[in-house]
């Protein structure tokens, strides 16, 4: 009996002896699992042979040792600090093993079996604390492919609400720029939609009216078309860029075509643009979208739009007389001496004049100088349209529809040039030096038939950038974060009745500044979550809300740190301050208080302009989120520990 | 009556067979002192395993003493606690309860009554060294050690360790 008392006492403190190893043994676990390095057993260098991914590796039966982790010096040094207190007491071992008791496509669960051995005084002691474990991929990865994913839109004019004069910086509306990756524009890395995030704007139809005002103003989107020419604030008179046309046959003449965007001058009379493009038109050419596809003049992200999304511009033609062939117009002096400048817009015909052309419409520049009548007689200038136009004169009024000014979205719809992606196409134009540059710009980013557009029903995402293997294949308007295959769902780990609950938890810190979340989780809360005004990320956390989701600024806090917010059924608000998180709302839209400035993906059901133009922001695309990149793909493996079980113990 | 007839009968019937033979004093002696022999021993185990039970009692007491102490103050927060210099009496549980650190943070935790004309108890509190995380994560730890000493009723000193190890790996300025 005396023995057993005694053995009893012993054996209790060794126990605690190997608790409080184990403590340090899983710290050091959960941080090489938090920042996922640290070992080269679970996180080699190429991360795809990690036993963690469970995609093509299976971790059952996995032994880790302190020697299999980088901090094995401190863990030992810690280990001889235990027991430092205390003679005759040593530890003399520990390992953890794998467990895996279920599997399904997205997620595994096993736990994983602490052991610690102890010695004390000539008793071998080992104790056994087991810990449930779940693994899974929190990286949603269509979604997080995605700069910005909307799943429908309900009107194809909503985000044409942004009003500005040609000299406007910025006007009442704010706006919104996707910025779909932090690559400098480089005008021959024609696959930088490879690594950039992309768009996909629903189903139906959607009409971006691009911006025109000049150059060097702020939201101005001619870049689009000149992205290699900077334009500075100073220089607000500069000549805006052009192409030209050969010289027709036997003239000066030539064809001067400017792509310009939209804004207030195209429906005002004064300056006569009204009726170049046609007054029945004007109303859908005076507002530029709120919405900006590819960056901003000082940040140009070219990328792969999906969706039935077009680009809305104009391209301004006009004749001019150009004598030294420099495609800079010509002055001409008019009869009473007075130098004009030969330029000499050519009016849209309406699409029903296009094969029953009524009159030959005058060619008068912006000072009343007719160049037939006026200028008669001067060299190189003929007689009349009809000599530079025979077709058209003759009834076949194909050449006069080519050389006119148009509407992009005038081109048929079975040619690329309306849709969205041949902007993509247009910035690339001078990809291959020396080439001329042509209108429509040739195919980089797809063939026809593919990009222009590409509607994502038929949607492939490649499991690396170099376009091989697919991590996933289906119709992008009908997908759903919440029913795919791989979801979040799956992985929960913890599951809170309310936000106070979660905030309770010991993974989660309240700080005088706002939350931190420290250990990676997979947890869903019941109800609404407020994560405002501040979180700290400091590790991979995917939080799964019933209900909407308000956040103020989210940071990481290191470079483990990954925010994932799945809203099942309500809204996301943006208060205020930079997010850097992945947004996901598939039922919802996202709700702005102040501009948003989120860097990650935005996934929503829905868009609401008014909130857009009230605020703006901009959703900038987080490469360290990008699936298609393999080895950011397999980073997101993410182990969710459950709490230490009670221990089991045995006596060598 | 009865009895007489009872008696007659009795001395009749001995008179009629055959005569019986007592014990002898020695065959009693032996026996007692076999008996004795046998008996004397479990007095002797009864005694020694009553003195057992009570130094198991002391055991006892301790180890449900230490193991409440060490349970409760694992689940606390290592900047809850104080450090001490060395190693402290424990005196005075008031109510049961004591005190890890400065008042109006969590680090009370409630122990079993504990004889202290019996055991002397100290325990101390020191910082656990522990490096920070690779990417900055500061971890604080402090381990907490209860020893518990007394005398047997035979009068060996015994005593009993107990440990803990608290950390909070999430101590920082981010």
């Amino acid at each position: 009996m005396r023995a057993t008392t005694v053995n009893v006492l012993e054996e209790e403190f060794a126990c605690e002896v190997a608790l409080s190893a184990s403590s340090v043994f899983w710290c050091e676990l959960e941080d090489v699992f938090r920042e996922r390095k640290g070992s080269s057993l679970l996180f080699p260098g190429d991360l795809s042979l990690s036993p963690l991914n469970f995609f093509s590796e299976n971790p059952n039966g996995l032994l880790v040792r302190p020697s299999d982790l980088d901090a094995e010096e401190k863990l030992r040094k810690s280990f001889a600090a235990i027991v430092k207190p205390f003679t005759e007491t040593t530890i003399t071992g520990a390992e953890v093993g794998f467990r895996v008791s279920r599997q399904t496509p997205s997620c595994l669960t096993g736990s994983l079996e602490m052991k610690v051995q102890v010695r004390v005084r000539r008793t071998n002691y080992e104790f056994v604390f087991p810990r449930d474990f779940k693994l899974i991929n929190i990286l949603p990865a269509v979604p997080s492919k995605f700069t910005l994913f909307v799943k429908n839109i309900s009107n194809p004019e909503m985000f044409n609400g942004a009003q500005k004069t040609f000299q406007q910086d910025s006007g009442s509306q704010r706006i919104l720029v996707l910025h779909n990756t932090n690559q400098p524009f480089s005008s021959t890395d024609t696959g930088l939609w490879r690594k950039s995030g992309w768009i996909f704007l629903g189903g139906s139809k959607v009409v971006i009216n691009l911006d025109g005002t000049h150059p060097c103003r702020k939201e101005s989107e001619f870049f689009l078309f000149w992205p290699t020419i900077y334009f500075g604030a100073g220089n607000q008179n500069t000549e805006i860029p052009y192409f030209c046309s050969p010289l027709f046959e036997n003239t000066q003449l030539r064809v001067r075509t400017m792509p310009i965007g939209c804004c207030t001058e195209w429906a005002n009379p004064a300056a006569g643009l009204s009726n170049i493009i046609g007054n029945t038109i004007v109303e859908t050419v005076i507002n530029s979208s709120v919405l900006r596809l590819f960056g901003e003049k000082s940040h140009m992200t070219p990328t792969r739009v999906f969706g039935n999304v077009f680009a809305r511009y104009i391209l301004y033609s006009t004749l001019i007389f150009d004598s030294d062939g420099d495609g800079v117009a010509d002055f001409i002096s008019d009869p009473t001496g007075t130098s004009q400048k030969a330029v000499f817009p050519i009016p849209r015909a309406m699409p029903n004049e296009y094969t029953n052309p009524s009159v030959l419409p005058r060619m008068i520049n912006t000072g009343g100088f007719d160049l037939f009548s006026d200028g008669a007689g001067t060299q190189g200038v003929p007689d009349s349209l009809a000599d530079v136009m025979p077709a058209y004169s003759a009834g076949a009024p194909s050449d006069y529809v080519n050389h006119m000014t148009k509407l992009s979205t005038d081109f048929l719809d079975s040619c690329e040039v309306p849709y969205y992606n041949s902007l993509y196409d247009q910035m690339f134009e001078w990809s291959n030096s020396g080439a001329n540059r042509s209108f429509p710009a040739k195919q980089v980013l797809g063939r026809s038939g593919e990009e222009y557009p590409n509607l994502g029903t038929k949607f492939t995402l490649p499991a690396d950038q170099e376009g091989n293997g697919a991590l996933w294949k289906g119709n992008l308007q009908k997908y759903d974060p919440i029913s795919d295959a791989k979801n979040l769902m799956d992985g929960v780990a913890f599951r809170f009745a309310n936000q106070e609950d979660f905030f309770a938890d010991s993974s989660v810190r309240r700080l005088p500044q706002g939350v931190l979340l420290r250990k990676p989780l997979v947890v869903h809360i019941d109800g609404d979550l407020d994560l405002s005004p501040e979180v700290f990320v400091a590790a991979p956390v995917a939080v799964v809300v019933s209900g909407n989701v308000r956040l103020g600024r989210v940071r990481r806090a290191t470079p483990a740190g990954k925010l994932i917010i799945l809203s099942l059924a309500g809204n996301i608000e943006a208060v205020g301050g930079k997010i850097e998180a992945s947004l996901l709302a598939p039922k919802g839209t996202i709700r702005l208080s102040a501009p948003l400035d989120l860097v990650g993906t935005l996934f929503v059901d829905s868009l609401e302009p008014s909130q857009l133009s009230k605020f703006g922001g901009a959703i900038i695309f987080d490469p360290d989120s990008d699936p298609t990149n393999l080895d950011v793909y397999n980073r997101f493996f993410t182990m969710v520990l459950g709490p230490q079980s009670a221990l089991v113990g045995k006596k060598q | 009556m009865n009895m007489r007839n009872s008696k007659h009968r009795h001395w009749v019937s001995c008179r009629q067979g055959k005569t019986r033979r007592g014990l002898s004093l020695v065959e009693v002696l032996v026996a007692l002192f076999v008996l004795g022999l046998t008996i004397l021993p479990l007095f002797g185990l009864y005694s020694q395993s009553s003195a057992v039970v009570r130094i198991g009692r002391h055991d006892i007491e301790a180890m449900n003493f230490g193991s409440s102490f060490i349970s409760q103050a694992r689940k606390l927060l290592p900047r809850n606690v104080t450090c001490t210099n060395g190693d402290m009496k424990l005196l005075a549980i008031q109510n049961g309860q004591l005190r890890l650190g400065p008042v109006g943070v969590a680090n009370t935790i409630e122990v079993p009554l504990l004889d202290q004309a019996i055991f002397q108890t100290t325990y101390s509190i020191a910082s656990f060294v522990m490096s920070p995380a690779n990417d900055g994560m500061l971890r604080e730890a402090k381990q907490i050690v209860l020893k518990i000493s007394w005398k047997e009723s035979l009068g060996k000193d015994k005593s009993a360790c107990f440990t803990a190890l608290v950390i909070d790996d999430s101590i920082s300025g981010h």
